[in-house]
């Protein structure tokens, strides 16, 4: 390309023309300053811009007189003619803009003289101006979109998402309507990534994203804000229904199993709402309810959803005042460690679940139920488990003279994962002098559904030492059984869940009596939790399950109730429960303070 | 052999008053200007020593509701001679003349839109020839955004003319005119259109002193650096300013008038009024916008060159009647050109421009910028003289 003169008039042109085109913030005004500039600088009567076979701007022609097929004729090589008024003759150049977005011409049409030289030059030299300008902007753009999108789910992250939800509360201030904020938390999405790794989780985002997006409105923003946290804007919201009704929708939307690399997963979501009060409430403000409410449902119910209420915030101060007091429970000696009996068809004991409390120095003994959830968030459980294991093997030392007793004691998924979890089990028998053939090792379906090989290889030593296993909370958790082949365990727990209801003809039963019947089938001895009422444990012996857990037996109890109740028993197997006429409730005698079942 | 005679019934009346009571000038004026008959179009142009609105009243007692533009001047232009302090007033009329006005108050910045906006009143107008005439206020931002914002509506069909308004030279504030509305920071405009060609001249007149220079440093109408060297000083030094003007804005402006600043354009120069100088910060301020980056050349001119450009303008309105005779000529001369001739040679001016008309009617206004875009899509001038020859 020849280049323009030195110090001549079009020099001067192309420096102005430069000067005002590369400061337009879109391509819009970009093209509109430029064919404006382009004109005058040589006079020209008409000047466009046309791109991909239409006028994307033009000036020359009043309003509705625009020759648009004649322009783009003319600007693609095809011989268009348009008339100027006033004009006998003109002249027409054409310049592509090299924009590498479109194919994209610049069009100048003069009346009178031909274009010198010089001018065509000019021209040419304007329209790659253009052209770098237009790919500027562009970059700018794709650049900006990067910058403000989560790039594995393409959704706006949460700068953008604060930025919308800005916006939003601020029209909704001024239309008079509400704004609803979904705040989205994955449920046990951490198991996805620890146990098929990353990019089997980055393809579980992916999917979740995708059917999140597609149960919602066009008009709704969905956000990844971070992990596996998204969240959904919804505007215009006239009523809390409105909010809740997209919840529902994707929890269904969830509910279907995920398949990646070959395998199938169900993952569910928690969900927290708020919903603006017209007040002058902050982007950040909303969000916090809303993951304040989520955690709410991660609390009482995964898979479900909650709306935000103010007295939340004080259940989280409460919160926070919990997890720090736990925080030094365990130094403090705050934890006891308590004893329910799993006995046999006529309420023989032969068996122990040891089972955690807090002495809370004002709130007095609190139940599992009341702190394990925080001590999880926490990242306490772990230690609380192995301060319980530790506590329950040098108590069950002192009663090993009873015959046939074993020791239940629960291990969290924390504990499993750590990497010296055998080592420190098989420590605390050694510490302790507990034989390893008395420690029943619980643990749930989630645990075992985890698939990991260093997690096998670890309960394989344990039970090369003759520790052995329990399913704990049968069937609530995964329902593929195929661990069971992989972990063969040597004790199935039917949960609370379905014993309750075993006497009515509902679900609940039904289930009961499979798990019974499979369990039998493949041999593995059942024990009944949550055995409350005569009627029940009549079902399950006739149904022949040979082993029970409840209150209808004994209450959880301390370690010296079952000192004193082995005692009483004088060598023979301790008896809970008689007859089916009476209860013989030793433990509840003993025991100080109500507590509920595990 | 039958021969048919086509009378044209156009007509263009002017009526001019120096009276010092607005009301009476403006009756006076008008009264003469339509001559008993109904206008369709008024065109007033007044000194800004006027009570406006007390001269608009007049006028309307004689013409009733005629559609009228107008503005404040820096001088009035009538086939008497240039005047001061007075009031010249334009009727156009009869068969095969139509004319739509419109207004609009230009927000700051919105200069195009505004102009897009008052454009509008030339759209659907019927008739072979069309001019859109358009009054703007020359203190009141880049008037080059003006034409860009009518040339958008109108595009090339419709040629535009006009200038900016006065105010007697004190550079404070100008007054538009639309019906009996006294508007101010406005574009003020009317769409006429013609069985008869309608003319279009413009000249200026000026000549480069010295080398070229770089703008290297600018912002709209605001010069700030030339050649890298602060814009006032680089003026004062290379035009030799000498005495009050170095020192005194007002005295410095009056210089200026003479002296204004040429942009490189394709066609060789345009014409930037210089308006005044920031003594603070040694910047220059024109009427137009001065590009950054481009070449330009401080200019002079004397009363030959000024009056040749006068000839030659009214000479290309003229030629563009395709040989009908003018009945009337509308002028807009900037009072630059007025600052070189002085009042003798303004009067000078004042009968060629007469002469040219073959005795056709004569009105027009000293502006602070001129408008004439007849090719191309530029039509803002300085220091330039634009004649409207109607036939």
């Amino acid at each position: 390309m020849t280049t323009l003169p030195v110090g001549g008039w079009s020099t001067g042109q192309l420096a102005e023309f430069l000067a005002v085109v590369s400061v337009s913030s879109d391509r819009r005004s970009a093209v509109a300053a430029a064919i404006q500039r382009a004109a005058e600088a040589i006079d020209a009567e008409v000047a466009a811009v046309v791109t991909s076979g239409a006028v994307e701007a033009v000036i020359g022609f009043g309003e509705g007189a625009v020759p648009h097929a004649a322009l783009v004729d003319a600007a693609t090589g095809r011989g268009g003619s348009f008339d100027i008024p006033g004009a006998e003759r003109y002249a027409t150049m054409v310049a592509p803009l090299d924009d590498f977005g479109s194919r994209s011409h610049l069009l100048l049409a003069r009346s009178g003289s031909d274009f010198t030289p010089e001018e065509r030059i000019l021209i040419r030299a304007m329209a790659r101006t253009l052209g770098l300008t237009l790919r500027t902007l562009l970059r700018t753009k794709d650049e900006m979109r990067a910058a403000l999108h989560d790039p594995l789910t393409e959704f706006p992250n949460r700068a953008l998402f604060l930025d919308r939800l800005l916006h939003a509360l601020a029209a909704g201030v001024r239309r008079g309507t509400r704004v609803a904020v979904l705040f989205i938390d994955l449920d046990r999405f951490k198991l996805v990534n620890d146990s098929l790794g990353h990019a089997a989780g980055d393809e579980v985002l992916k999917a979740v994203a995708r059917r999140v997006r597609g149960v919602l409105r066009e008009v709704d923003t969905a956000a990844r804000l971070g992990g596996d946290e998204f969240a959904i804007l919804v505007e215009d919201v006239n009523s809390q229904q409105a909010a809740t009704c997209v919840a529902e929708r994707i929890i269904l939307a969830l509910r279907a199993p995920f398949s990646v690399s070959g395998k199938e997963f169900l993952i569910s979501a928690s969900i927290g709402i708020s919903i603006s009060d017209g007040s002058a409430q902050g982007p950040e403000d909303l969000i916090g309810n809303a993951d304040l409410a989520m955690y709410r449902s991660k609390t009482e119910a995964l898979g479900s959803y909650t709306v935000f209420e103010r007295s939340m915030h004080v259940k989280l101060v409460e919160r926070v005042d919990l997890e720090e007091s736990l925080r030094s429970a365990g130094p403090r000696g705050e934890f006891r460690v308590m004893y329910q009996p799993i006995v046999g068809a006529h309420g023989d004991v032969h068996g122990l679940e040891a089972l955690v409390r807090w002495a809370h120095p004002t709130l007095g003994m609190l139940a599992p139920g009341q702190f394990l959830a925080v001590a999880e968030e926490a990242g306490l459980i772990a230690d609380i488990g192995w301060i319980v294991l530790d506590q329950a093997c040098h108590d069950m030392v002192g009663w090993v003279s009873h015959p046939l007793l074993d020791l239940n004691v629960n291990f969290a998924a924390s504990q499993i994962t750590q990497s010296d979890f055998a080592d420190r089990v098989i420590a605390a028998l050694d510490r302790t002098g507990l034989a390893p053939g008395r420690l029943i090792v619980e643990l749930t379906e989630t645990v075992l559904m985890q698939d990991s090989e260093a997690v096998v290889e670890r309960l394989r030593l344990l039970r090369g030492h003759g520790i052995r296993f329990a399913v704990d909370d049968f069937g609530l958790g995964y329902s593929s059984l195929r661990y069971l082949l992989r972990f063969p365990v040597d004790m199935i727990k039917i949960p609370k869940t379905f014993i309750d209801r075993l006497e009515t003809d509902g679900p609940e039963a039904v289930i009961a009596r499979a798990i019974l019947k499979f369990a039998e089938s493949l041999g593995i001895p059942t024990v009944a939790e949550g055995v409350e009422t005569p009627a029940a444990l009549a079902v399950l012996r006739e149904l022949g399950c040979p082993a029970y857990q409840g209150y209808l037996f004994a209450r959880p109890m301390t370690a010296t109730a079952v000192t004193e109740m082995l005692t009483r028993a004088h060598g023979a197997p301790a008896v809970v429960w008689a007859n089916d006429a009476g209860r013989i409730d030793v433990a509840a005698a003993l025991q100080p303070a109500a507590s509920t079942s595990s | 052999m039958t021969v048919a005679t086509i009378v044209s019934t156009r007509w263009l009346g002017v009526g001019s008053s120096a009276a010092v009571d607005a009301s009476s000038a403006g009756r006076a004026a008008a009264v003469a200007a339509v001559g008993g008959k109904t206008a369709k179009l008024l065109i007033v142009f007044a000194s800004s020593i006027y009570e406006p609105q007390a001269l608009l009243d007049g006028i309307a007692e004689v013409t009733g509701g005629a559609p009228l533009i107008g503005c404040t001047t820096a001088g009035e232009i009538a086939a008497t001679g240039p005047t001061d302090h007075g009031v010249v007033v334009v009727a156009l009329g009869g068969e095969g003349f139509s004319a739509r006005s419109a207004s609009a108050v230009a927000v700051t910045g919105q200069l195009r839109d505004a102009s897009a906006k008052v454009a509008e009143c030339a759209q659907g107008l019927q008739g072979k020839h069309k001019a859109l005439l358009l009054l703007s206020d020359g203190l009141g931002g880049n008037q080059e955004e003006v034409i860009r914002g009518a040339y958008s509506v109108v595009g090339a069909a419709v040629p535009l003319v006009g200038g900016c308004a006065g105010d007697d030279l004190k550079m404070q504030q100008t007054l538009q005119f639309h019906d009996r509305a006294v508007l101010r920071g406005a574009i003020v405009g009317a769409a006429i259109s013609s069985d008869a060609p309608i003319g279009i001249g413009v000249r200026h007149g000026w000549r480069r002193v010295g080398e070229a220079m770089l703008v290297t440093s600018s912002n709209d109408n605001h010069v700030y650096l030339l050649d890298d060297k602060p814009a006032l000083d680089t003026y004062l030094e290379k035009l030799d300013v000498r005495g009050d003007a170095r020192t005194d804005p007002a005295a410095f402006t009056q210089f200026a008038i003479t002296h204004p600043l040429g942009i490189s354009r394709r066609s060789g120069e345009q014409v930037r009024f210089v308006a005044g100088a920031n003594f603070d910060d040694r910047s220059l301020r024109c009427i137009a916008n001065v590009p950054q980056g481009g070449l330009a050349w401080f200019m002079e001119g004397d009363e030959s060159s000024v009056l040749e450009a006068t000839d030659a303008a009214c000479a290309d309105a003229i030629a563009a009647l395709g040989g009908r005779e003018p009945i009337g000529f509308v002028a807009f001369d900037c009072i630059a050109r007025r600052g070189v001739l002085g009042t003798t040679g303004i009067a000078q001016e004042v009968e060629r421009i007469s002469s040219h008309a073959q005795g056709a009617p004569v009105a027009g206004f000293y502006t602070y910028g001129e408008i004439a875009r007849t090719r191309g899509t530029t039509g803002f001038h300085n220091q330039t003289l634009v004649v409207l020859a109607l036939s």
